[in-house]
């Protein structure tokens, strides 16, 4: 390996530029939980205190207190999770035909349209989607979001899964087939077991995405669909003067987020990635 | 909508390897017949198309309606057709220029710093370094983080007078900078932020690309006597550059898309210093409630994602 | 391939546990969202069976945050245990409330009955006839009692004639210092513009803290406007044309400039909130400030500075005036159950309850029988201030539709004269041109 190598003040040197940068990349998560644990006379402290202070629950106490929150919460969550099935399904069919068949009627056009959905600031489509929604009675609605949500992370939903499938290697399905197995089961009991970590990865990610989606809710949304970064902007317009309870929303909007990447970070590397260099 | 956790290129692009897939669609399927199966596939994809079209082409037509007409969000009045007053009233000024003009700043300092640090960082992990693990968890976590909840904390520690960054600043000597008040250091803080999320994403590609090279050509360069900074300069990087190709047109369209963070941190302020076309075209529709206006903006905004589009797909092409 | 499969199933057990906790997040949520608005009214069993008479049923109240919306929730258990009428409510940040209100209401569907809206909104909802003119039930009720406030107060919600929102919170522009700061250096509360500057700078130079605060950052408008009004000027003249770089306004706007110095560093990125923040977290002369930020300085948990910051009148330069601002509340015109509607505002805006509703932390309303208390004003001097003498013209946020364009238009162009960016006469010469179309729109 070329892990060996290196002179020692270059070693020394690559640790130095790893911890500053490590120290970088988490400070300012550590700094939204501690000032989510104190008073706003600690939270506003100059100099700044680090760990003297005496941590409090109150700012949580007074999140969850609000109603609307734990609706909010839930909303986030709801909407998150129907979307990304939604997308993830939707992406996953079409992601099989992408992966095993070369032509077909409509490849090119849609390979066409995927990109320009990730390409296309969402601004761009949101104006007249508002236009639209509101027109045919569907402002606000869970549901508007779930299918909006779903299209939007579409394209790499497809290309993360069209990267997955192609690995399964195409032997699996002929052997299935020749033993008779239908298109269905062929799918539902072959394809589907084989992809399932490319699926879950894709899951995932999409989930992220939806998650922290914004724009969307900010304007789509009013209260029966607001969801937590909405919420969370909320705080910058009208309760600048108390930086706990916003801090609080915002660890637990990012702290599993935290975990999660923690907890995938193998895969990150190596299934996100997978596509584009695998092999 | 920064999504940073990055996209994959399309398939058959210059990332993937074309091998399987090519065995794929050669290998002989006993009982469907070719033209069926093509007909299968197109009918895969019909629930994407659905949804594609429903809520992409319906919109975009509807935006393009829309630009032409005088409707504003809360009037009573029917709008009516007004010709191109829309495009010349809200796009052929200066505050449409400056705000094109500073979305390409923000994009352009946002990959000056964030390739570089980014690829440097996936470098020093690369070597596998005792503790390497722990160092890339913790180096990866801001990639996925909300953005508004990012805003939100860097806000807080970039406070002119009660946040963090002045106080370490000041501790260390550094005097005292006015972040988020200040039209120059507004647009460097929206930066450093977007930076803060977007550097691990590059690094994360990087290090996937690293690790599909072969270990062969670096072992000769160094074994001829190269440097460590020859060796990349002439070996490693030209290997990578299909990767680095992807990541760049990734960065730029999500440079391009960056509102979450902005509209957190200044709301495009201090007066017009940090307002892209993407805050232009909010303000215009939700702020001033011209949904015509702002649909107006969005058609010039779509127009512009044409030639990343092309780029794009030249890219597939060249690398095929 | 061994380390593939390890990967793989470490990945499944991540994924498994993501699906399970949003899959039992979802769940749980499925009672718990269909009757996700009904907030307030649930933890009241009795609601509903006690009461027969009309009106009854359930109300639906669109708040926007704010120390009066929270004033309005903490009213709901009781109101709801007295006439059974159930209330659910809802907060919707300040930016993005109104354009959610006019959206709703062009819907029809009576989404909301009662409405919280900014002063600045009442001529966009009038023109837009979305909201119920009130004054029938006015006339009819003696629990509200609208003869409680002055004519100039009894016509903050008034469109066109008709009462299209009650004041839920009368607000005027003031003068905040430090009693400390202001009595160690024999410093008395400014009466004029010039008088306020030199105590800013005294202060400066003495090192107790900067100077004074004004908002320079995103809410600059507000402040800006007030000093042209108080210099003298106006934003546009009877035929909607603008009049922004008149002598006065030029004036008003260098005045504004040489503050700048005396604020705070951060001054420009500080928004209309954060104006009060910086106040009560460090040493700052005097702000001029709405009068609705008192609940905040006497809050230990809050403010630094408590017990020691004082209230005056704001400064005045060629022209005594009072720059009110403050919420509205109203009933939609699409609401189902306006009977009820008013009810509650009724209940918690009445005479009855506006001591509670004050102490309730609610920024205050201007009935006289509150500005008259003796008790109270002993308590909370700034109340007084609320009594706005005849002598003082009031000034509001311009009543156009258009406002929130024109707005942003006054706010960069301010922006840019403050950095340096352009001066200030040809700063204003380029808004009087800007402002042109935008007042033209008002018309059409």
């Amino acid at each position: 390996m070329s892990a060996a190598r290196g002179s020692r003040a270059g070693r020394v040197a690559a640790y130095a530029v790893l911890i500053i940068a490590a120290l970088t990349a988490l400070f300012p998560l550590f700094w939204t939980v501690s000032t989510s644990v104190k008073d706003r006379v600690d939270s506003y402290a100059n100099p700044p205190k680090f760990f003297n202070f005496a941590a409090t629950w109150k700012n949580y106490r007074d999140l969850f207190g609000r109603p609307q929150f734990l609706r909010v919460y839930v909303n986030t969550v709801v909407i998150t999770l129907a979307s990304t099935v939604l997308c993830v399904v939707v992406g996953g069919v079409a992601a099989y035909a992408l992966a095993r068949h070369r032509r077909f009627h409509g490849r090119r056009p849609l390979e066409a349209t995927l990109v320009l959905v990730r390409a296309m600031p969402g601004i761009v489509l949101i104006v007249p989607i508002y236009q639209l929604v509101t027109r045919f009675g569907l402002y606000d609605s869970r549901p508007t979001m779930v299918v909006i949500y779903a299209t939007v992370n579409l394209p790499f939903s497809i290309w993360l899964m069209t990267s997955f499938l192609e690995q399964i290697p195409i032997e699996v399905e002929e052997c299935a087939r020749t033993d008779g197995a239908g298109r269905f089961h062929l799918f539902v009991f072959v394809i589907a077991p084989l992809a399932l970590p490319g699926i879950a990865a894709t899951m995932i990610f999409v989930a992220l995405l939806n998650w922290n989606e914004f724009l969307l809710p900010v304007i789509l949304a009013g209260n029966n669909a607001e969801t937590l970064p909405v919420y969370i902007s909320g705080f910058i317009s009208n309760r600048t003067l108390d930086w706990g309870p916003m801090a609080a929303a915002s660890s637990l909007a990012i702290v599993p987020i935290a975990l999660l990447t923690v907890l995938i970070q193998r895969q990150l590397v190596s299934g996100l990635s997978s596509g584009a260099v695998k092999e | 909508m920064t999504a940073p956790a990055g996209t994959l290129p399309e398939p058959g692009s210059a990332a993937i390897p074309a091998g399987r897939p090519e065995r794929a669609t050669r290998s002989r399927r006993p009982g469907w017949s070719a033209r069926r199966r093509r007909l299968g596939a197109a009918v895969l994809t019909l629930p994407a198309w659905v949804l594609l079209l429903t809520l992409f082409a319906v919109p975009i037509a509807v935006g393009v309606y829309l630009s032409f007409r005088n409707e504003a969000i809360g009037s009573f009045a029917r709008g009516r057709f007004v010709g191109f007053s829309n495009f010349r009233r809200d796009v052929f000024t200066s505050t449409f220029y400056d705000a094109v003009k500073t979305t390409a700043v923000i994009a352009l300092m946002g990959l000056a710093i964030q390739l570089p640090a980014g690829i440097g960082l996936a470098l020093l992990l690369h070597r596998n370094l005792r503790g390497t693990r722990f160092f890339r968890s913790a180096l990866l976590i801001p990639m996925l983080l909300t953005p508004v909840a990012v805003g939100i904390m860097w806000r807080f520690m970039l406070d002119s007078d009660l946040g963090v960054m002045n106080w370490l600043l000041q501790t260390v000597g550094l005097g005292h900078v006015d972040w988020l008040g200040d039209q120059h250091s507004a647009v460097v803080a929206i930066v450093l932020v977007d930076s803060w999320q977007a550097i691990p994403f590059v690094m994360l590609l990087t290090l996937a690309g690293l690790a599909g090279l072969p270990e062969s050509p670096m072992e000769a360069a160094r074994v001829d006597g190269g440097s460590a900074w020859q060796t990349f300069w002439f070996v490693t990087f030209p290997m990578l550059r299909p990767v680095l190709y992807v990541i760049l047109m990734i960065r730029v369209i999500d440079a391009a898309k960056l509102f979450d963070i902005i509209f957190i941190l200044t709301r495009g302020g201090p007066g017009t210093a940090t307002q892209t076309v993407g805050l232009l075209d909010y303000n215009t529709g939700f702020n001033f409630l011209q949904i015509s206006r702002a649909a107006a903006i969005g058609v010039v905004l779509a127009v512009f994602t044409i030639p990343v589009y092309l780029l794009w797909t030249r890219a597939v092409r060249a690398n095929k | 391939m061994g380390a593939t499969s390890g990967r793989r199933r470490r990945l499944v057990a991540a994924s498994v546990i993501l699906a399970v906790s949003v899959v039992a997040a979802a769940c749980g949520s499925s009672s718990k969202s269909s009757s996700g608005t009904t907030v307030a009214g649930s933890n009241t069993s009795v609601a509903g069976v006690g009461s027969t008479a009309p009106p009854s049923g359930e109300i639906n109240v669109f708040l926007i945050p704010s120390p009066s919306s929270t004033a309005i929730q903490s009213f709901i258990p009781e109101f709801t245990k007295q006439t059974g009428i159930k209330v659910n409510f809802t907060e919707t940040p300040y930016g993005e409330a109104h354009q959610k209100e006019l959206l709703s209401y062009q819907q029809k569907k009576g989404a909301y009955d009662v409405a919280q809206f900014d002063n600045t909104f009442l001529a966009a909802f009038g023109a837009a006839k979305v909201m119920t003119p009130l004054d029938d039930y006015l006339a009819k009720s003696s629990a509200y009692d609208i003869a409680d406030f002055s004519q100039g107060q009894q016509d903050y919600g008034k469109y066109g004639g008709s009462t299209l929102g009650l004041t839920l919170s009368t607000e005027p522009m003031i003068q905040w210092y430090r009693t400390d700061i202001y009595d160690a250096l024999g410093l008395k509360p400014a009466t004029t513009w010039d008088e306020f500057k030199s105590n800013a700078e005294k202060v400066k130079a003495a090192g107790k803290g900067d100077g004074a605060l004004i908002d320079f950052g995103p809410a600059a408008t507000w402040w800006w406007m007030t000093l042209v009004w108080s210099f003298g000027g106006k934003l546009y003249d009877d035929n909607l044309q603008p009049t922004v770089n008149t002598p006065e306004a030029v004036k008003a706007t260098e005045y504004m400039k040489s503050l700048l110095p005396l604020a705070p560093e951060g001054a420009l990125s500080v928004d209309g909130d954060g104006v009060t923040g910086k106040f009560i977290s460090q040493d700052i002369g005097a702000m001029i400030q709405y009068s609705g930020y008192y609940g905040f300085m006497q809050d230990p948990k809050t403010n630094k500075y408590v017990g020691k910051i004082g209230t005056a009148k704001m400064p005045m330069g060629t022209a005594d005036i009072t720059h009110l601002a403050g919420w509205n509340i109203g009933i939609p015109a699409d609401s189902k159950n306006k009977d009820a509607a008013w009810k509650f505002l009724e209940f918690v805006l009445g005479k009855a309850n506006a001591i509670n509703f004050l102490n309730a932390g609610a920024a205050a309303i201007g009935r006289e029988s509150i500005t008259s208390n003796a008790d109270l004003v002993a308590k909370e001097p700034y109340l007084k201030l609320l009594n706005i003498p005849s002598t003082s013209r009031i000034e509001r946020y311009p009543q156009l539709k258009v406002w929130p364009e024109m707005d942003k238009a006054i706010q960069d162009t301010i922006t840019n004269i403050f950095t340096g960016k352009s001066d200030v006469k040809s700063g204003l010469d380029g808004l009087e041109k800007a402002l042109g179309p935008i007042l033209a729109g008002e018309k059409g």
